[in-house]
């Protein structure tokens, strides 16, 4: 008999599973704390209008985003402005040019009648005429940007 | 007498509990989807300020001040636009016969005898002119037709070509106050569609697929019963 074996075969203790709750109501917790619905835009001051007829936005990552509202920041003034995928337009004819630019990238140019969406989300009071002057750059020949969405709350 | 030792509860399974809660909000949570109304811009190269007979335009003006007016007559009241103006659009794609073309645009039968007469004849005539785009146009259109005299059961009645529903704005009109204008339209036409197809397929048009393509033809052939033809005018028109 050697010295070093031993007379039973011990069993292996068990692993505690009792921190194991612990771990996942932690991994729940953080879920829970972290996630948050997205907000609104940072730099705009935006209510939109409600609406009952209204249709589910389609996933989509080649959508243009406008936005029409009030500059949350003051040094912006007090009158609405347009901002197209975040960036302040100052200029007429900023929008055209930047659409020519993205109707040349090859993804958006593939879908540009089909799938790219000109997502419009504007604040209720402001007025159509703005909205009208931003459409137009969209109806420009060189760009042929033609689909419109416009971002409503759903009434029920 | 000997103390009892206390028993220790077994904690195993609240591993499951929780690993079962994580599973049932991770399944059941879902995004807030955003909700649109869509709309598509004309081309500019199209025709501009073509002549159109008035009873072939649903106009619904909206100043500056936010009234909404249907028909130059129609003074919509504030807080139930939108289902007033549904009524006016209903009004202008369902009509006794006798108002046709005094007051509400011509509807017309379309059976699928004559879309099948029409397919014919056009085939022969685009082939012998290809260069006229009319003829192509015209078979394309015809043949759209022939699709939902098919899908309906051999005929329904088709407004004209001709009638669109025209929206004038003020600069200064609120936003809103389009939403609900192009809410109001939207609502009518689906109460319209949903109809339909109640009538026909015993389902709603809102309900359908365009994924699958049986549905899809369904959806098609009410488009063509009921289109959805809006153009915006620039300005407030003046009075002829």
């Amino acid at each position: 008999m050697s010295k070093f074996s031993k007379g039973k075969k011990r069993k292996d203790p068990a692993i505690s599973t009792a921190a194991l709750p612990d771990i996942v109501f932690m991994l729940l917790f953080f879920f829970m704390v972290t996630t948050k619905p997205k907000k609104d835009s940072s730099f705009v001051i935006l209510k939109e209008p409600q609406a009952f007829e209204t249709v589910e936005l389609e996933k989509n990552d080649k959508s243009i985003l406008y936005w029409i509202g009030k500059p949350k920041n003051p040094a912006l003034g007090d009158t609405y402005r347009v901002w197209v995928d975040d960036a302040l337009v100052e200029s007429q004819g900023q929008i055209t040019s930047y659409l020519y630019e993205v109707k040349q990238i090859p993804e958006f140019s593939e879908v540009w009648y089909s799938e790219v969406i000109n997502l419009f989300k504007v604040d209720s009071k402001a007025p159509m005429g703005l909205v009208r002057e931003v459409q137009e750059e969209l109806r420009d020949p060189s760009v042929e940007a033609l689909r419109v969405q416009y971002s409503v709350k759903e009434k029920k | 007498m000997a103390k009892r030792e206390i028993e220790e509860i077994n904690a195993s399974s609240m591993a499951d509990i929780a690993f079962l809660l994580l599973v049932f909000f991770l399944v059941t949570s879902t995004f807030l989807k955003e909700k649109v109304q869509d709309e598509r811009l004309p081309q500019k190269t199209e025709q501009e300020g073509v002549k159109l007979k008035p009873y072939n335009v649903l106009t619904i003006l909206a100043n500056k001040d936010d009234r909404i007016l249907v028909e130059d007559e129609f003074d919509i009241n504030e807080g139930s636009e939108v289902e007033e103006i549904a009524e006016y659009v209903t009004k202008f794609y369902i009509h006794p016969a006798s108002e046709s073309e005094n007051k509400w645009p011509a509807v017309y039968k379309i059976t699928q005898k004559q879309c099948e007469d029409s397919v014919a004849s056009l085939t022969v005539k685009a082939d012998q002119f290809p260069d006229n785009q009319n003829y192509s146009m015209d078979l394309k259109t015809w043949k759209k037709r022939l699709a939902a005299c098919e899908v309906l059961g051999g005929s329904y009645n088709e407004i004209s070509e001709k009638a669109v529903i025209g929206i004038t704005l003020d600069n200064s009109t609120k936003y809103e106050t389009y939403i609900k204008v192009l809410d109001g339209i939207l609502t009518g036409l689906t109460d319209m569609r949903n109809a339909l197809c109640q009538e026909k397929f015993q389902r709603n048009y809102t309900d359908l697929d365009s994924d699958i393509e049986e549905e899809k033809k369904i959806m098609d052939a009410i488009e063509m019963v009921y289109p959805k033809r809006i153009f915006k005018a620039k300005g407030i028109a003046s009075a002829q």
